[in-house]
């Protein structure tokens, strides 16, 4: 299945919840924001929402800022 | 005392977290400042690097209240969803808001501002929206729910000081009840004491004390500079005289000869 993630395109297989995209991503025990096609995915949402053809995921952290 | 929203703090000025050589470094200026809030920004995060792991760990040790930003945001769009993942993420409704219209200057589009914080205060965040120093957007911004505006001194990072203390005097007059904060463009303490000796609530900065030489020594004195210029406010200074006025007294003035009036 088709996705982008920040910005790169990539696949990953079909009916993947976004906890477990992350945990195949490499993110597990991280502490990151998802946003799916520019909306917020409350994080208590992680593990029901499915990753669908053509999502466009952020995966964002807390980082230095003004 | 210093009143956000629903909490009090005891200090006025709020830090950035950004440019610090190092995060230990950090933490001895948010000691040193005494700040007890400070702004960070999301960014996307690769599972490879620790970079922000190591910075956020850093950062809960500080036990200091958030204050995210939607920085880098050049739409009303980006600026809302960058907010609810903010507050999703940091579990706060605070969002310090900046909608950039201009790279370069890095000038705040007060358009995309006002509508991005009519949005998110009906969507229960405590906005504090990063704008130019104009009453009229100062207004539409009071008006779609604003309590605090934070006006810039100048440019982001360009350490010039307050560029227009007359703009930001005609602010303090015209908002008494609303809650002042200058963000951006403070260079040096002095810059920091003039804002509050101008009646503002508090003051944000980052690169001042990141980008000096010895950023714990300039944060000390960020912290008494800001102390300094409140506590000036609060005293009310003195009125400006056109003329020289002597503070010492004539009366009993040696060698003052009576008839003559003159110093002989």
């Amino acid at each position: 299945m088709n996705i982008i993630l920040n910005g790169q395109p990539g696949t990953i297989p079909a009916g993947m919840t976004v906890t477990a995209a992350l945990d195949s991503w490499g993110y597990q025990d991280h502490f990151v924001a998802v946003a799916i096609n520019r909306t917020c995915v409350p994080r208590s949402d992680f593990d029901q929402r499915k990753i669908l053809e053509g999502d466009d995921i952020e995966i964002l952290a807390p980082m230095a800022g003004g | 005392m210093l009143r956000l929203g629903d909490q009090t703090f005891n200090n006025r000025l709020i830090i950035g977290t950004a440019r610090y050589p190092s995060p230990e470094c950090l933490l001895e200026c948010i000691q040193e400042s005494h700040s007890e809030i400070v702004t960070v920004s999301l960014r996307r995060e690769d599972p490879k690097a620790n970079g922000s792991h190591r910075f956020w760990d850093y950062l809960k040790e500080a036990q200091v209240k958030i204050l995210p930003n939607t920085a880098g945001c050049l739409s009303v769009k980006e600026a809302v969803t960058t907010a609810h993942l903010a507050r999703d993420l940091f579990e706060t409704d605070w969002i310090k808001l900046e909608v950039i219209g201009d790279n370069y200057s890095l000038q705040p589009d007060p358009f995309g501002t006002v509508e991005a914080a009519k949005i998110l205060i009906k969507d229960g965040f405590e906005v504090f929206p990063y704008t130019i120093d104009d009453l009229v957007v100062a207004e539409k911004l009071v008006d779609v729910g604003c309590n605090i505006l934070m006006p810039w001194g100048s440019p982001i990072g360009s350490g010039r000081g307050l560029q227009n203390p007359h703009a930001l005097k005609s602010l303090r007059k015209k908002f008494p009840q609303t809650t002042l904060i200058v963000d951006a463009g403070i260079g040096i303490p002095s810059h920091a004491a003039q804002a509050m000796e101008l009646g503002y609530d508090a003051v944000l900065l980052n690169t001042a004390i990141a980008q000096s030489m010895k950023p714990p020594v300039m944060a000390k004195a960020f912290h008494n500079a800001v102390m300094a210029g409140r506590w000036a406010y609060e005293a009310v200074g003195m009125p400006v005289q056109e003329e020289a006025v002597p503070s010492t007294p004539w009366v009993g003035t040696p060698f003052w000869h009576h008839q003559s009036g003159e110093l002989s």
